[in-house]
């Protein structure tokens, strides 16, 4: 499917890092309208330093992201806030204020953005919660929350807006295997029915063998790109001797 | 494009013709006319006629929701046509179920009065926790100074110095400022007697028995006491308090007694510095109004008086422990999440401030019988 769908985001020779320190060199890759695209790699590879890279919380020392079409290295603010608009990220913790309860963290978003009345902001509150599987917690306190569910309820803050993309932060970690099993099946429930492009960080195997459609592997030792592809392909026949072993969970 | 169209079919049907666009940038007007009209007319019959509709997004699919859960709530009959399918398929996935439309809170007698019953509740609660923590921090900290090598020093010497050396700047300005102030205003008054050089008097007993330990206290509370509020209770967000519980080490012995410790030896010295400056502030303006230093400081030190100052300072002494402990007591209760942790510096600063006023109203009482 991936071949014929257009692409929503472009990585070009992006070099970046902190400081001195060079922690990622020659990114290039595309991630396609509608896919599950998952960027992997040990711990210490940059994964989570590509993601900000990404959404622009970070400045890369050299290179272009352009998201739906707009450059945002380089952007002018106006031009990064309808960036912005085209995307939600949910982070590792799920980053959710604690002083609102659930429907009151979404909605906050819709009052800045929008201008619907209170009621119609209620409903795509809780429409979004009933879509992650929390509709019965709208008036739940992040603090009375489990992991899991506070990562859910951050994914259906990051939904208000209709992104066309979601980049997770690490939706798994710290997660027992069934709640993490359904992660997976809520990020594929909600790139079939919403056919929203996924962009996601994580090491974890399982999930990425459920929901990725295409993966990149990242290296801490190159600070490159050493693997693309769909994960069962890469498993089997990587020319890299590093990504099967990570594959095949072999020391 | 196509606009909205609501028309009235036959009696009692309702027909609507969405508009083109259903998004977030344009629904808000369509929510407030349909809904409106649909409570006007209770339609039984209510047909979305879809076959306009070209974009839609979440809030619009939560429009078409919220009128099908309307319709249906009201009884009547709801129907869309024309509806991509693609587009029925999402209404079907999605749904507004758990949606509780709340009544806006109205004041009655019963919620007053229930309200003050869960507020005095938990003041007495509130009290009764800070008198059972005091006596708790009084026991540990007599039974600390028994084993004095099991002190941390190394802490209470890091905290006296960020509590006090570090606060000497802001003390001594303000104590300035503050006789700057008082020293003005009471000379104009009692220049009208031809009284200015009584000046003096005035700085020297307000200072030594009232405003330099109450400023002093009152800057120490607003700066360590919140400090250590927010501190300890980051801590215990971050579980660190448990991890202390664990180790088998007392949160009480290892975090608070080195703070009352810090902020009871350093009080006295900074009101020292507020009352000096605040004397020198004095006399700035007495300069400016001709009286010369020699006559100032010579009243300065015939009005000034041991007893005061060191009756002054041993409040500090009380002041000092307070602010210390009531910081700490608001960090170890506090809740979860970043906005505890505020809520716990505010209430600390606030009670310090309440409990040094009423502490300063006890020692007036007790110098009063002691003829102090």
């Amino acid at each position: 499917m991936t071949e014929q769908s257009e692409k929503i985001i472009q990585v070009k020779d992006l070099t970046g890092g902190y400081g001195d320190t060079v922690i990622l060199k020659d990114i290039t890759f595309d991630v396609y309208q509608g896919e599950v695209f998952i960027i992997l790699g040990g711990s210490g590879c940059g994964k989570s330093t590509m993601l900000k890279f990404m959404i622009g919380l970070e400045k890369p020392f050299s290179g272009q992201v352009s998201i739906d079409g707009i450059e945002i290295v380089n952007a002018s603010e106006a031009d990064y806030k309808k960036a912005l608009r085209s995307f939600g990220v949910m982070y590792q913790n799920g980053a959710l204020f604690g002083s609102m309860n659930l429907m009151e963290n979404i909605c906050l978003v819709l009052e800045e953005f929008t201008n619907l009345p209170r009621d119609a902001m209620e409903s795509i509150a809780q429409m979004r919660l009933n879509q992650v599987g929390l509709g019965n917690a709208a008036d739940k306190m992040p603090s009375d929350l489990s992991g899991g569910m506070r990562k859910r309820a951050a994914i259906a803050r990051s939904m208000a807006l209709d992104p066309k993309i979601l980049f997770l932060d690490e939706p798994s970690a710290g997660l027992d295997p069934i709640t993490s099993a359904q992660m997976d099946e809520l990020i594929l429930q909600l790139s079939r029915t919403l056919k929203i492009t996924f962009v996601v960080v994580t090491h974890e195997l399982p999930s990425i063998f459920t929901v990725a459609d295409r993966c990149i592997m990242l290296d801490r030792n190159v600070k490159t790109i050493v693997a693309t592809g769909k994960p069962h392909e890469l498993q089997a026949n990587s020319d890299n001797s590093w990504v099967r072993q990570f594959f095949n969970r072999e020391a | 494009m196509t606009d909205m169209d609501i028309q009235t079919t036959k009696e009692g049907a309702l027909s609507i013709t969405l508009p083109g666009r259903l998004d977030a940038a344009c629904v808000a007007p369509y929510w407030s006319s349909t809904f409106r009209r649909l409570r006007q007319s209770k339609p039984s019959l209510l047909t979305l006629d879809a076959s306009g509709l070209e974009t839609v997004d979440g809030a619009g699919i939560a429009f078409l929701l919220s009128i099908q859960r309307w319709q249906t709530d009201a009884r009547g009959r709801f129907e869309i046509v024309h509806l991509d399918p693609a587009l029925r398929q999402l209404l079907q996935t999605n749904t507004l179920e758990g949606l509780v439309v709340r009544p806006p809170r109205k004041t009655s007698f019963r919620r007053v009065a229930e309200d003050t019953g869960r507020a005095g509740y938990s003041i007495v609660h509130d009290i009764k926790i800070q008198i059972s923590f005091l006596g708790e921090l009084g026991y540990k900290l007599i039974s600390s100074m028994m084993l004095p090598q099991r002190i941390r020093w190394k802490d209470f010497f890091l905290l006296a110095e960020k509590a006090g050396a570090d606060a000497i700047n802001i003390t001594a300005l303000l104590g300035f400022l503050i006789g700057l102030i008082l020293a003005f205003q009471s000379a104009v008054a009692m220049g009208q007697f031809g009284a200015e050089v009584y000046v003096a008097d005035l700085i020297v007993l307000s200072m030594f028995k009232e405003m330099g330990p109450l400023i002093t206290a009152f800057i120490l509370a607003s700066r360590s006491g919140s400090a250590y509020a927010a501190e300890i209770g980051t801590m215990k967000v971050n579980e660190e308090l448990d991890a202390l519980h664990t180790f088998g080490m007392d949160p009480v012995r290892f975090l608070v007694v080195p703070r009352v410790l810090a902020l009871t030896a350093t009080l006295p010295l900074l009101t020292l510095f507020n009352i000096l400056a605040a004397l020198f502030g004095a006399q700035a303006v007495m300069s400016l109004l001709g009286i010369s230093p020699v006559v100032f400081w010579d009243r300065c030190r015939a009005t000034a008086d041991l007893v005061d100052l060191f009756g002054g300072l041993a409040k500090t002494l009380v002041f000092g422990y307070f602010i210390a402990a009531i910081g700490c007591l608001r960090g170890l209760y506090t809740g979860k999440g970043a906005s505890a942790v505020g809520d716990s510096a505010t209430r600390a600063v606030v009670t310090c401030i309440v409990m040094i006023v009423v502490v300063d109203g006890i020692f007036a009482v007790v110098y009063y019988y002691l003829g102090i």
